[in-house]
């Protein structure tokens, strides 16, 4: 229905605990949604592979970063009124991130990564995954297509140089608006909580929330060239408790901003 | 539109990696009365093979630990000044000449070879004015060190400024700083004080308030986690008080405060808490980036009359016989200094794998309970200030590092009727800016 499929090249800029950071990668993408034959199904996904670099702001002077990025999540819903525009839904989503970004003359075995400022989140082999299952209403006709959903879902981090293994339990809302190949625009925002990890040696308790937003759009041209742009923005909150003086803290982690620009070329002939 | 410009003005004046330390507690809390004044001889240390075999964990006491409890101990205000950038050597290395003959001497034949393997040896500085600021983060103080032989300053100091290295070896006396080889000479003199890390600031003052570096290696622009356990968590766990003194950046901006931030005040609340009596229980004090932290290219002599000027408030406190200032430096510049660091204990549970000690930098204990004209050379580094602490207000141990720590026990002494005064100081030295 709405499908770019192609080379890319993106360019970023953000903020986040480890440092501001300007990257930009470049590599092959296909993403889109699409409708199957009897409007009872419903298919998104994205999956890239690209050779990401760029810099990171945690050290004078900036770090360099270099190393291939891949990126796959795919939803599929069902629609449980398929001759009717408007209609119940529900989706199952999994998604899976990974990075191994480098510095040069860097190894990335923790112990060299710890000899550095910290690139977690950034930098250093980083792995992420989550399941989601989605509740809502779909919209569809013979040109756009509509959905809407809460949905619930376990956000999974794999551990960094300075970053312990992380899950969080999430709750979100999400609606995506598309165009049959012409736009794209989609925003969710999500509310996760983490298990309570105890440190018995010094005597505490924290709990990790995460709060987060994010929204995109993609432009898909006649030519089936497509630009795109998304925002997104994360905090993490930790509630810190002393079990022997019951004394609390809430701190917050510096958040998480970022802006990336997105151009893309087909590579295949257009069939239309 | 007076929105969106509002909008675009907070976008570009918020620090966007701002990140919230959840310490607002700390400006409405009391400091507790200081109660009876107490004394007591310090236990013989029993405990000193355990913490070398750093037997002790996170969380100890320093009753488990150092065999001592707080109840002995007049001290209810500790005052930590923690400058920039000198090395031992280099800022009191002449002490062993200047009344402190148990001070260890810079070995005659000490060097440092330049770039063309010349031998550098230790000169007296020709100003107190140096003008350059050699590279002293993680790579560069290994270069520094190199291995243990400590003959990389000089090569270290060539490759990363535009001189050739050799000022690293100046050297002070006490013509050039009068009032800090006073303060060196008159109270006790730690010739065996460490830097807790090979590395720079940020780093380094972190085990002050972690007891880890908590991920930070170089200082710029890395912070630790703010739900790091911190000595500002535990001090306020247990009732007391504490709070960052600065016109500059507190603590040297190594946790990115503010002067809006919990827990922050100016000098002149410093001075006014000093004469009014109203000191929190532990004041971290930091001077104006490079011009009162003596931090290169600071007029050294400018950083000794600003310790001066706050020196003069505290023996005229109502506070001042409950009072212990610990001068020290955050870590050594990259200035030569010739022992070599030795290991200390992991940082257990944080996950830093450092170990490694970073070059000598002085510290001195400045209080009417501090032993007189007395060298230390139990070896330690910032966190025994935080042991220290923690033995005054029974707080426990942040992490590996300070529970194996020694609290600067040696350097006190707390026997009942000892006499507390102190004697007049000199003024601090003037015109070496040449």
């Amino acid at each position: 229905m709405t499908v770019s499929r192609g080379a890319f090249v993106d360019a970023s800029i953000g903020t986040s605990p480890a440092g501001d950071a300007i990257m930009g990668e470049v590599g092959i993408e296909s993403a889109g949604i699409r409708a199957f034959p009897g409007r009872r199904w419903i298919m998104q996904w994205d999956v890239a592979v690209a050779l990401k670099g760029g810099v990171l702001g945690n050290t004078h002077p900036y770090l360099g970063l270099f190393g291939p990025h891949m990126l796959a999540w795919t939803e599929v819903g069902v629609r449980f009124r398929p001759n009717r525009s408007w209609s119940p839904y529900l989706g199952a989503q999994i998604a899976g991130e990974a990075q191994v970004l480098s510095h040069p003359g860097t190894a990335l075995a923790v112990s060299e990564l710890q000899s550095l400022n910290p690139v977690d989140g950034t930098g250093g082999a980083t792995a992420h995954g989550g399941f989601r299952i989605a509740a809502g209403t779909s919209y569809l006709d013979e040109t756009r297509s509509l959905l809407v959903d809460v949905f619930v879902e376990e956000a999974l981090g794999a551990p960094q140089a300075n970053t312990l293994a992380s899950t969080f339990t999430e709750i979100g809302i999400a609606a995506r608006f598309d165009v049959w190949r012409s736009l794209e625009f989609s925003v969710e925002g999500i509310f996760g909580l983490a298990p309570t990890r105890d440190d018995a040696l010094r005597g505490t308790t924290d709990q990790t929330t995460r709060v987060g937003g994010a929204a995109t759009f993609r432009k898909i041209f006649a030519n089936r060239m497509w630009f795109g742009a998304s925002v997104f923005v994360e905090r993490d909150s930790d509630h810190v408790v002393y079990t022997a003086s019951n004394a609390t803290y809430d701190t917050a982690n510096a958040p998480s901003l970022g802006v990336t620009l997105l151009f893309g070329i087909p590579l295949t002939r257009n069939k239309r | 539109m007076r929105r969106t410009w509002l909008l675009l003005l907070c976008a570009c004046a918020c620090d966007p990696q701002k990140a919230e330390w959840g310490l607002d507690l700390i400006d409405t809390m009391k400091t507790p009365d200081d109660g009876p004044l107490a004394c007591g001889a310090v236990p013989t240390d029993v405990n000193a093979g355990d913490r070398a075999s750093c037997m002790f964990p996170a969380g100890s006491h320093a009753s488990e630990t150092l065999g001592q409890t707080s109840s002995g101990i007049p001290i209810r205000h500790v005052i930590i000044l923690m400058k920039e950038n000198r090395s031992f050597d280099h800022l009191l290395g002449k002490l062993h000449d200047r009344g402190m003959p148990d001070i260890e001497a810079v070995p005659d034949d000490y060097s440092n070879p330049d770039a063309n393997g010349n031998p550098v040896f230790p000169t007296h500085a020709t100003t107190t004015c140096i003008s350059f600021d050699p590279g002293h983060q993680f790579d560069s103080v290994a270069t520094c060190i190199d291995n243990g032989k400590m003959d990389g300053f000089v090569f270290n100091a060539a490759q990363t400024t535009t001189s050739d290295g050799s000022f690293v070896m100046n050297y002070y006396t006490d013509a050039d700083l009068p009032f800090y080889y006073w303060l060196a000479t008159h109270f006790a003199t730690s010739d065996r004080h460490f830097a807790p890390m090979a590395s720079g600031t940020f780093a380094n003052r972190d085990f002050m308030m972690f007891g880890t570096n908590a991920g930070v290696v170089d200082t710029g622009l890395a912070y630790p986690p703010p739900s790091t356990p911190s000595i500002f968590q535990t001090i306020m766990n247990a009732g007391f008080t504490w709070a960052a003194y600065s016109d500059g950046e507190a603590l040297s901006g190594a946790l990115d405060w503010s002067p809006s931030d919990p827990g922050v005040r100016t000098l002149d609340k410093l001075f006014d808490d000093l004469d009014k009596g109203t000191l929190p229980n532990v004041a971290f004090v930091d001077g104006i980036e490079d011009v009162e932290d003596d931090h290169p290219v600071a007029d050294i002599q400018r950083g000794e009359a600003w310790l001066k000027t706050i020196y003069d408030h505290a023996v005229k406190s109502p506070e001042w016989n409950r009072t212990a200032m610990i001068w020290t430096y955050d870590e050594a510049g990259a200035f030569a200094d010739h022992v070599a660091p030795p290991n200390a204990c992991r940082a257990l549970p944080s996950a830093s794998p450092f170990t490694e000690m970073g070059p000598r930098v002085p510290l001195v204990v400045i209080s009417p309970w501090a032993k007189r004209n007395y060298a230390s050379h139990v070896v330690h580094d910032h966190t025994a200030i935080v042991r220290l602490v923690e033995l005054l207000f029974d707080l426990p141990a942040l992490t590996g590092r300070d529970a194996n720590s020694d609290g600067l026990l040696d350097m006190f002494d707390f026997s009942c009727g000892r006499d507390l005064t102190v004697q007049p100081a000199p003024e601090a030295g003037t015109g070496g800016c040449k």
